[in-house]
């Protein structure tokens, strides 16, 4: 457990030096502290993985395509969008994509040929363009 | 990933402003998806991250003409995001999980160091598993809303100090003060977590 005051107050400049926010005075200070307490030290380490961990998590939440299609109906319901403002999901996108690139419509996937060698992405199922030929 | 808000942008305010529908449907184009992951991070459902998109452009839409250049667009529009996301939590949980938060922002080394064992000896697909997923999301949502919406604009969507304070409109040391509760309390909940899961205690697990 941390025991002494001195180390309880560094626990807000441990978070600030993970963030690369600490005045340089105060991490000189505070690697020499960290060099000699095991407590802190434990602290820190694992408040840095902590971090790491949540930003390494694979970026899970998708944007379905119903979704964007219902947000830009709702914003021409409203008079905000012209009727022509969202893309016709069944087009072919003006800008093809290359196999190996991440899908531009949903973000999701990586877009390949299908069995017709079409480029499509295999997660929304769009066809983004640029047949094999 | 980073999904940093951009530094440049390349949006005609003077279009905006004035209502032009095209350059708003640039905008919803451009920050549609970023903005519906968020809602999905802070609100953790999927029908009320979707009303949030829907209202978030909306509101934006009408309050354009009054858009003072402050901060970037991008800014001022996870602003009004974040808002609407705060909003609905306090309508969906109208009165008793508001408690103010737990004033002991102590953090023991001991919870520290189960933490930080368990996650150097998982292998790397259990820290990447659906599970481990779910487990950290649990953590998050165990926040209040308020600590919740600075951890995800800092750590999760890694925006800068400055950017989560414009956004969520209150100072940088505010931004910063919250961090760390957040982390703390993190680090707590997981550590409670990985303590009442080691099988050293519980043989059936």
């Amino acid at each position: 457990m941390i025991k002494r005051k001195h180390c309880h107050d560094l626990i807000s400049q441990i978070s600030e030096y993970i963030d690369g926010e600490l005045a340089d005075a105060l991490c000189r200070q505070l690697e020499e502290h960290l060099s000699k307490c095991q407590n802190c030290s434990v602290v820190y380490n694992s408040m840095q993985k902590t971090i790491e961990i949540y930003r390494e998590q694979p970026s899970a939440p998708s944007f379905p395509a119903e979704i964007r299609q219902r947000l830009y109906k709702r914003l021409r319901l409203e008079n905000i969008l012209p009727a022509t403002a969202e893309r016709n999901p069944d087009a072919t996108l003006t800008v093809a994509a290359h196999p190996g690139d991440r899908c531009p419509l949903c973000g999701n996937a990586i877009v390949d040929y299908n069995g017709l060698l079409n480029l499509v992405c295999p997660n929304c199922g769009q066809s983004v363009g640029g047949s094999f030929t | 990933m980073n999904s940093n808000l951009p530094l440049t942008e390349d949006f005609s305010i003077t279009a905006l402003k004035s209502g032009d529908s095209d350059e708003f449907a640039r905008l919803v184009d451009r920050y549609s998806e970023k903005i519906y992951r968020l809602a999905l991070r802070i609100l953790n459902d999927e029908q009320d991250a979707e009303d949030m998109l829907q209202e978030t452009f909306m509101k934006a839409y009408k309050a354009l003409p009054k858009f003072e250049g402050r901060s970037s667009i991008a800014t001022w529009l996870y602003r009004i995001a974040t808002n609407e996301a705060l909003m609905l939590i306090r309508k969906r949980t109208p009165q008793v999980t508001l408690v103010a938060d737990d004033p002991d922002e102590s953090i023991a080394a001991l919870s520290a160091q189960t933490v930080l064992q368990q996650f150097e000896t998982m292998p790397e697909e259990k820290l990447m598993s659906a599970e481990m997923r779910h487990i950290l999301e649990q953590a998050v949502q165990a926040l209040s809303p308020t600590l919740r919406a600075v951890f995800i604009l800092r750590d999760v969507e890694e925006m800068s100090t400055l950017q989560t304070a414009q956004i969520l409109n209150i100072s940088e040391v505010a931004v910063k003060t919250r961090l760390l509760r957040a982390r703390i309390k993190l680090q707590n909940y997981l550590s409670e977590y990985f303590t009442s899961r080691d099988p050293r205690r519980d043989s059936n697990d």
